[in-house]
């Protein structure tokens, strides 16, 4: 830490406005499973330390692994060099946010450590599950996967914050794929990725899983083809997950927002004037932004700017209230504090405006998926997550699912299959007229949430009960 | 990576596995990204230096990938991936390494590269921002340049190396929210003509930005080579792996003896292009050789890319290790023909310059969605006369390949070079707001 702390003010001293330092390590473990097959086993550990200064109104950053003095001295000068250089040719005034200073330690609570245990152990769990589902009629093939990451975070910056994080980061998933009726389909048990210890994915129920998505993969090669049209669409909490991570999540990043993104990523519609007064969805439809949330994959105590992680409203009501902001950007608006979502992956990546954790309010009526289902006459019920596109605007959407039922007054009547829903994301929220209670709310963790240029992987947690959308057109996806 | 290489008999000298794979990567990075017409805080400079460690103990492998090339921190590492390996059951599909009589045919690149000093990068830039800002146009994008070495040492004699000089410069130029983007993709930037370069980006911005509005359905549609380049590359990834195929998962598993494209459609992947440097021509972990392979010729499928197991199980001739090591090296051949030429001959349709988000949505006819992006332009008597909306596209691609019209001239762009492709009746679905 004292060096971090060194560099940031080699850097004051050398002219910089702010500079901030983040000696950043990563670990990760992915095992994959083919049939009774270890398909892949890899390991990986990168770390270094990113160096960020603000000189005048030009930004800069530069990466090292050498940790001696002299070495960071090399990579602060290459940043002031760069922030110098795009200073030379700047068009706006920078500034940023106040975040009070933070004295502090952050970490993950787990019990066991994934990477003190053997990978033929963590293998066996999948191992087991996939001899199950080869036992079931149809499957020929099974797939599973586990990715298990470890990140140490320590941050200094010419504000005198000095912080401290250990994350631990959990992903399991499972696929059956049947081959019958002169079809092949898939299923795909995805149990919730989340900030946790090796004792979470060992309780894991995969047995139990592996039965059912067996079953429900050759079932669905005698689905029925959907009818295209308009429908009412009951989306599972996996499901939704999806669909609002790039219909809210994206949209509600300030970055996006305000152009910086257009070139890679996108824009989005929900832009400034619309805050406060445009109607995202039904007053069903309120969003929560929580960074504080317990297990929640963006839950890091304090992003990369030294922001401590907060939790927020984005939608209320159905009304946009607010964005991701990181520093320079909320005070662009005129926010007086960043609400703690700029995220870097690696130590030699800049921290860009992130999803937070995010999720749709359960309903506050009492009210089941069961009961949803039975005050609907004719709809399609869709499980876990397929197919996605969504315009650089974030307006036109189009989104798959993983198993879909068809609904006829009040019961589930059989398996569809092909279908892709398409509609514009606002009047997509604003059909919502029904949401299921806290009882059956679910989170979904994502770990690949691709932004940035160059290219950054991130990860958040998203969560909903079942909920149901009026009349929205459904295609055939063939 | 020079003292990795001086060491290297030494680490690869100790019989503690039965095989052993060294792949480092350093790679410099200078990456600048700009928008709102200035540089922003993606200004960065990056030296990624990695080495990933494969070690084979009787029929198991484990690899390991370590931020370093140290001789010390390889040996640790391969030796916890010996250990590593000791652990995991027997591999039935366990491969010792590449020989250096299979590596004997490979034409790797040595190059004394002439990388543009940093400050006439931004210079270059200025030029674009002024230039957009006197025509009333926002600009965004990156410049980005990289020097890559990639090496495969092991066990069994092989030793190679392989340099590139690549630079990617993409500009989006914007009215509102109309916008329209242009690129270079190659290896000496003082090949472009940025005079022209900046020309045809405000001309077509200004086009761009006077949209009337369309209604979605079938359409003939010029795709520009960024757009006929990443729905390609998306089939590409999904159809053209053997063992797919074989097992029933691949959309070309039913069409193997069929007609799949028009006759002088050509799909291939080359890795020694004299103008795509960017991939090493073998696979960047084991060092097996890759090699030209025809994907598509005289409309029928040719060969697929495999793993080097399946290929030995199968007797198939190696080529790399698998489909994600040829990306990069793909090619559509194109014509000698212009956009304006192709738009003269068309007469009535749509010019389309990128798609955006595009996903499979039915692998197993390869139907793939996404969106136009960034200048689609109506085509009326044989001119772009004025832009419209965007759209979304549900499109199989075996139905776009079987009605391709006109093919014409290639460039490079991110995933190889490709050309501008006419083809009539593309699906588009749906309008957006924009």
């Amino acid at each position: 830490m004292q060096k971090l702390i060194e560099i940031a003010d080699y850097l004051k001293n050398k002219g910089a406005r702010f500079a901030d330092a983040r000696e950043h390590s990563v670990k990760d473990r992915t095992l994959i499973t083919e049939n009774m097959r270890i398909n892949s086993f890899r390991e990986k550990e990168i770390s270094g330390i990113g160096i960020r200064v603000l000189y005048e109104n030009g930004w800069g950053y530069s990466s090292t692994k050498d940790f001696s003095m002299n070495g960071l001295q090399k990579a602060a000068d290459e940043a002031l060099r760069l922030a110098k250089a795009a200073n030379s040719i700047s068009s706006e005034k920078i500034d940023y946010a106040f975040e009070p200073v933070h004295l502090d330690r952050f970490a993950t609570k787990i019990q066991i450590d994934p990477f003190q245990i053997d990978p033929a152990e963590q293998a066996s769990l999948m191992l087991a599950a996939s001899r199950k589902m080869l036992k079931s009629r149809d499957i020929f093939k099974t797939i599973g996967y586990v990715y298990f990451k470890r990140q140490e975070r320590k941050y200094a910056s010419t504000d005198g914050s000095q912080i401290e994080t250990v994350l631990y980061s959990v992903l399991p998933e499972m696929i059956a794929i049947a081959k019958a009726n002169g079809e092949v389909k898939s299923r795909t048990w995805m149990p919730n990725a989340c900030n946790a210890g090796y004792e979470y994915f060992k309780e894991l129920p995969f047995m139990e899983n592996a039965e059912r998505i067996a079953a429900q993969a050759r079932e669905h090669c005698f689905a029925r083809q959907c009818s295209e049209g308009k429908t009412n669409l009951i989306l599972d909490p996996l499901n939704l997950s999806l669909t609002m991570h790039e219909s809210v999540g994206h949209p509600t990043e300030l970055d996006r927002v305000l152009g910086y993104e257009e070139s890679c990523a996108g824009r989005s519609f929900a832009t400034l004037d619309k805050l406060k007064n445009f109607r995202y969805g039904s007053d069903k439809v309120t969003f929560i932004a929580d960074n504080t949330m317990e297990g929640g994959l963006a839950s890091y105590g304090y992003d990369d700017e030294g922001v401590k992680c907060q939790k927020w409203k984005m939608i209320d009501e159905g009304i946009l209230v607010d964005y991701s902001a990181p520093r320079e950007l909320a005070k662009k608006i005129g926010k007086e504090r960043s609400n703690g979502s700029c995220r870097a992956e690696l130590y030699n990546n800049v921290p860009i405006t992130r999803i937070p954790n995010l999720y749709l309010a359960p309903g506050e009526k009492i009210l089941s998926k069961e009961e949803i289902i039975a005050d609907t006459k004719d709809g399609i019920y869709i499980e876990g997550r397929g197919s996605f596109s969504i315009d650089q605007m974030r307006l036109n959407m189009q989104f798959g699912g993983d198993a879909f039922w068809e609904v006829k007054n009040g019961h589930i009547t059989g398996m569809l299959k092909d279908v892709v829903y398409n509609a514009i994301s606002y009047e997509f929220w604003r059909s919502c007229d029904a949401v299921a209670d806290s009882r059956e709310f679910e989170k979904a963790g994502f770990i690949s949430c691709g932004k940035g240029d160059p290219m950054q992987i991130g990860q958040m947690t998203h969560g909903a009960s079942p909920a149901r959308f009026r009349n929205i057109m459904v295609r055939r996806g063939k | 990576m020079k003292e990795l290489k001086k060491n290297i008999r030494g680490i690869l000298g100790k019989p503690s596995t039965d095989h052993l794979v060294l792949s480092p990567v350093q790679k410099d990075i200078h990456f600048i990204r700009f928008s709102n017409n200035g540089v922003n805080r993606e200004n960065l400079f990056d030296r990624k230096v990695e080495t990933a460690i494969e070690a084979g103990v009787n029929g198991r492998t484990a690899l390991l990938t370590i931020d370093g090339q140290e001789s010390s921190s390889v040996e640790a590492a391969a030796a916890k991936a010996r250990q590593t390996a000791e652990l995991l059951p027997e591999d039935p599909e366990y491969m010792p390494p590449v020989t250096k009589e299979e590596t004997a045919g490979i034409k790797t690149v040595s190059i004394v590269y002439d990388p543009i000093p940093v400050e006439e990068k931004y210079t270059l830039l200025s030029h674009i921002f002024a230039a957009m800002k006197n025509a009333g146009l926002v600009s965004a994008g990156s410049l980005a340049s990289s020097v890559t070495e990639h090496a495969v040492f092991n066990t069994k004699g092989v030793n190679l190396s392989h340099y590139s000089l690549d630079y990617a410069l993409n500009v989006t130029a914007m009215s509102g929210k109309s916008a329209f983007k242009d690129f270079y993709y190659g290896s000496d930037l003082k090949k472009l003509d940025l005079e022209n370069f900046i020309n045809n980006l405000t001309e077509k911005a200004k086009l761009a930005s006077k949209v009337k509005t369309q209604d979605a359905g079938k359409y003939a549609v010029i795709l520009g080579p960024d757009a006929t380049a990443e729905l390609l590359a998306f089939f590409y990834y999904y159809a053209f792996d053997r063992k797919k195929i074989d097992e029933g998962l691949s959309s070309l598993a039913s069409r193997m003896d069929k007609e799949i494209a028009v006759k002088d459609f050509h799909f291939f992947s080359d890795p020694y292009d004299p103008d795509m440097k960017v991939n090493p021509p073998f696979d960047a972990k084991t060092g097996m050789p890759c090699r030209r392979v025809e994907l598509i010729k005289e409309g029928h499928f040719q060969e697929a890319f495999c793993t080097r197991y399946y290929a030995k199980k199968n007797g198939f001739v190696p080529c790399g290790n698998g489909i994600m090591n040829t990306k990069y090296n793909l090619s559509v051949e194109g014509k000698n023909k212009t956009l304006e030429q192709m738009a003269a001959d068309i007469g009535n349709g749509l010019f389309i310059n990128s798609f955006f988000y595009i996903r499979v949505v039915d692998e197993m006819d390869s139907v793939f969605t996404g969106m136009t992006r960034n200048g689609v332009f109506r085509i009326k008597n044989g001119k772009l006369i004025n832009a419209v909306n965007n759209f979304r596209f549900n499109q199989n691609v075996f139905e776009m390949l079987a009605n391709i019209i006109d093919i014409g001239e290639a460039r490079n762009t991110e995933f190889g070079r490709f050309p501008y492709l006419a083809v009539k009746d593309f699906n588009l679905v749906s309008q957006t707001e924009f």
